[in-house]
């Protein structure tokens, strides 16, 4: 550990350097701060002191008090603060506790500190992750230091910790893309239409200012667990010991604070939210598969990881969850009800550009086979379906909003119009399959990962499974083909256009996938494996 | 023993180390650590005989060095990494005691370097492949491959196989004296361990297995008139143990010896 954690009763031993909300909190929280403590309870430091004094409720007590914080040491925290300013400068705004307490007067600030469950509280929580099993509740068979872990399992784990700190800092530059628009009053396009759309049609708050302040909330949370990330390789200073010649704690970090949009571990993380379909979806379906990872993390081998997921998934994560369903919702009310220029095909065709990449988060569907058990609670293909189950309950909850809005009914009543619409293709309430949205299916548009559960492979490849195969499959899961062939990129890009956004087909992300895949010659022809 | 990627079973005087690394049985500097240990615990135990390594992945012995770790690491760790490997390969080849590499999967790269420190190569008959084709990375067979190909296969052949990487079959392997037995896969375990134990006491000499094998080992490395004298001081070794007059004496009395490792 760099320096000892810090105890209750503890004096901080210098004042923080990137402290804007802890400042803040110390001195401007209401009411809450006045609460008395009862004779012999223990005093606490700065850097502990605003959550229980942001707790207002007996069963926010008792959830904090399963938690502990540490401050990352000071290097890293000034260069969070550089990143920060760089890439999120408008944070101080919503740490201001006016704004924060107009938008969410029942919530405690965001913590922006490593916050580490406490090994007594954790079982309660991993006993209730996807996959849990006995293991994944016990702490007892963790390593708590990185330089006890074999070198094979040391890289795994540092994997998987690049990738997730990757995705919080890239998804803050991502959703900065629409904050940023939103705030600057020159909304325009098809976003213009949408606000105000949602607002003729939405009474439950979702006005232009709060749908900014969500997205900005959501980049607070995210640069926090991005702390989390940095404190997990920095607070034990065993995981810099140098193995294989280099220090992999400060180099990671030093290499995930020089990331620019576009260069993150994650395809997800590297397209241009251009809308705002894209942030909601992204938030529904892609911060989904964080909350997949988070969870399994419960079981990660090196126990300060495992014992920072519960913070990150049960408290934070779910909001980002419900923002983004809410949003899409309301989206999709305002496209059937009021939509102006743009409809329910521009949804599904954000929900066709986003999904894949969300499927190819998990890997490869035949891998994870060596992380199971000891990382995380399933393997890749196991979690991945589990996942599709779930998001296929995303959009049937969208179909339902669309239907309850515009029929005026209950749920109950909107269910059975839509099994008449899906299942025998009638017309209810003016509603037909075509005015609904759907889940892609899950060989459509993928890069990565398996196509088809490993039926083919590029030539040369040992194993199906390796590699890009190109199998230009349609949004339902057909092949597209000509001549019993499946037809040429260039026709297959074709087909793309008609069902993907037409802001997609002009971003980064779409180059990198002709020039790097589609159009790649190195793959070749795919061959079925024998 | 703390072994990360090895274990280490021992039975009626034969000591049996597996691979057990998935998916591939790549070795890194925590696997050869396991290896190192290994020879040691063989070495040091009196009840041991000869020492089998086998894998537990199946359809491969082993892939060779991580990959990852020659990607990520840099030269100076590499160069270290290479003397460490060569060294404890080495450990394992200068040990008085024989091992034999029991080859059921893929040995390749690094793996089948490991494999040509052993003394005797066992392979099955399945669709495996042996080679070195370190040459298609860029570099070459680097854990004793370039010195030990050439010294069980000869110059020509050891060239041709590492410089064009090409992979050989079992049968191809057994033709180039690469492996000295093909068993078929479903009697494979059986017939090495049946063969393994035929080397061992009391029906055999293990000590004088031993000397054999270090007079081969080290006297190959030797001027002839050296290695000569390393034979005579070993052979005068086991003139003077109780094995050897038991071993004339049961052929002057035609009956099987019965050695005590005395």
């Amino acid at each position: 550990m760099v320096g000892p954690t810090r105890r209750i009763g503890m004096a901080p031993t210098r004042p923080p350097t990137w402290a804007v909300l802890e400042t803040h909190r110390c001195t401007a929280a209401p009411g809450p701060r006045r609460v008395s403590w009862p004779r012999g309870t223990r005093r606490i430091g700065w850097q502990e002191r605003f959550i229980p004094l942001l707790a207002h409720r007996i069963d926010d007590m008792a959830l904090l008090d399963q938690f502990r914080i540490e401050a990352l040491p000071k290097k890293w925290q000034d260069e969070g603060h550089l990143w920060q300013e760089t890439y999120f400068p408008e944070m101080p705004t919503v740490l201001d506790t006016p704004n924060w307490k107009r938008f969410y007067p029942d919530t405690p600030l965001p913590r922006l500190s490593v916050i580490l469950a406490k090994p007594d509280g954790f079982a309660s929580f991993a006993s209730k992750v996807v996959g849990a099993s006995t293991e994944t509740t016990e702490l007892e068979n963790r390593l708590w230091k990185a330089d006890k872990m074999p070198d094979a399992q040391f890289m795994t784990a540092l994997k998987i910790i690049r990738a997730q700190a990757s995705t919080e800092l890239g998804s803050i530059q991502q959703h900065r893309m629409v904050y940023e628009q939103l705030d600057s009053g020159s909304l325009a396009g098809m976003d213009k239409e949408i606000v105000e759309g949602i607002h003729r049609t939405d009474a439950g708050g979702h006005r232009l200012d709060s749908i900014s302040f969500s997205k900005k909330r959501v980049c607070v949370e995210e640069l926090r667990h991005h702390m989390q990330m940095a404190g997990v390789l920095t607070l034990d200073e065993t995981f810099d010991k140098a193995r294989w010649g280099r220090h992999w704690a400060t180099e990671t970090l030093e290499e995930l604070f020089a990331m620019k949009p576009g260069e993150h571990v994650l395809d997800a993380f590297n397209i241009e939210f251009k809308s705002l379909l894209d942030s909601a979806t992204f938030l529904s379906f892609i911060d989904r598969v964080g909350k997949f990872q988070l969870e399994m993390q419960h079981h990660f081998l090196y126990a300060p990881m495992a014992v920072s997921m519960p913070w990150m998934r049960w408290i934070e994560e779910s909001y980002h969850l419900a923002a983004g369903e809410t949003l899409m919702k309301a989206i999709a009310v305002a496209a059937t009800l009021d939509g102006g220029n743009f409809g329910i095909e521009d949804l599904q065709k954000t929900l066709n550009m986003w999904y894949p990449r969300g499927l190819e988060m998990f890997g490869s569907e035949l891998g994870g086979g060596l992380v199971k058990g000891v990382f995380k609670t399933l393997t890749n293909g196991e979690a991945q379906k589990i996942y599709i189950e779930e998001v296929r309950g995303k959009v049937k909850d969208v179909n339902l909003a669309i239907i309850q809005a515009k029929a005026r009914c209950t749920r109950e009543e909107a269910e059975a119009a839509l099994r008449r619409i899906e299942e025998r293709g009638e017309t209810v309430h003016g509603l037909t399959k075509a005015n609904l949205v759907f889940l892609p299916d899950r060989r459509f548009f993928r890069i990565r990962g398996l196509a088809e559960y490993g039926d083919y492979r590029y030539p040369g490849a040992d194993a199906a499974g390796v590699g890009y195969v190109y199998l230009p499959h349609d949004v339902h899961g057909a092949m597209l083909s000509s001549d019993d062939r499946a037809v040429d990129p260039n026709d297959y890009v074709e087909y793309l256009r008609t069902v993907l956004p037409e802001r997609y087909m002009t971003s980064r992300h779409w180059d990198f996938v002709k020039d790097e895949f589609l159009f790649n010659t190195k793959w070749g022809e795919p061959e079925r494996v024998p | 023993m703390d072994l990360t990627y090895m274990s280490l079973e021992k039975k009626d005087r034969v000591a049996i180390a597996w691979l057990n690394k998935p998916k591939a049985n790549t070795y890194d500097a925590d696997l050869m650590r396991d290896l190192n240990a290994v020879v040691d615990d063989v070495r040091f135990d009196d009840d041991v005989d000869l020492c089998v390594l086998a894998s537990k992945v199946d359809g491969i012995w082993s892939a060779g060095a991580d990959i990852n770790l020659l990607a990520s690491s840099t030269p100076e760790y590499k160069a270290m990494f290479c003397l460490d490997c060569q060294e404890t390969l080495n450990k394992l080849e200068s040990t008085p005691k024989l091992f034999i590499a029991a080859i059921d999967g893929h040995c390749v790269g690094g793996g089948l370097e490991i494999a040509m420190a052993t003394d005797l190569r066992l392979i099955s008959d399945g669709a495996w492949r042996m080679g070195l084709p370190e040459v298609t990375l860029g570099v070459l067979p680097g854990t004793g491959g370039t010195q030990r190909l050439p010294r069980i296969v000869g110059k020509s052949r050891a060239i041709d196989l590492m410089v064009t990487g090409r992979m050989l079959t079992p049968k191809e392997a057994l033709d180039w004296g690469l492996v000295n037995r093909v068993f078929p896969r479903e009697k494979f375990w059986e017939e090495t361990m049946a063969f393994a134990r035929s080397l061992t006491y009391p029906e055999h000499s293990a000590r004088a297995v031993g000397f054999i094998k270090r007079s081969v080992t080290d006297g190959l490395e030797m001027p002839m008139y050296e290695g000569l004298a390393l034979e005579r001081e070993l052979q005068n070794r086991l003139f003077g143990m109780a094995d050897a007059k038991e071993g004339f004496r049961a052929f002057l009395e035609k009956r099987k010896p019965v050695f005590h490792g005395k």
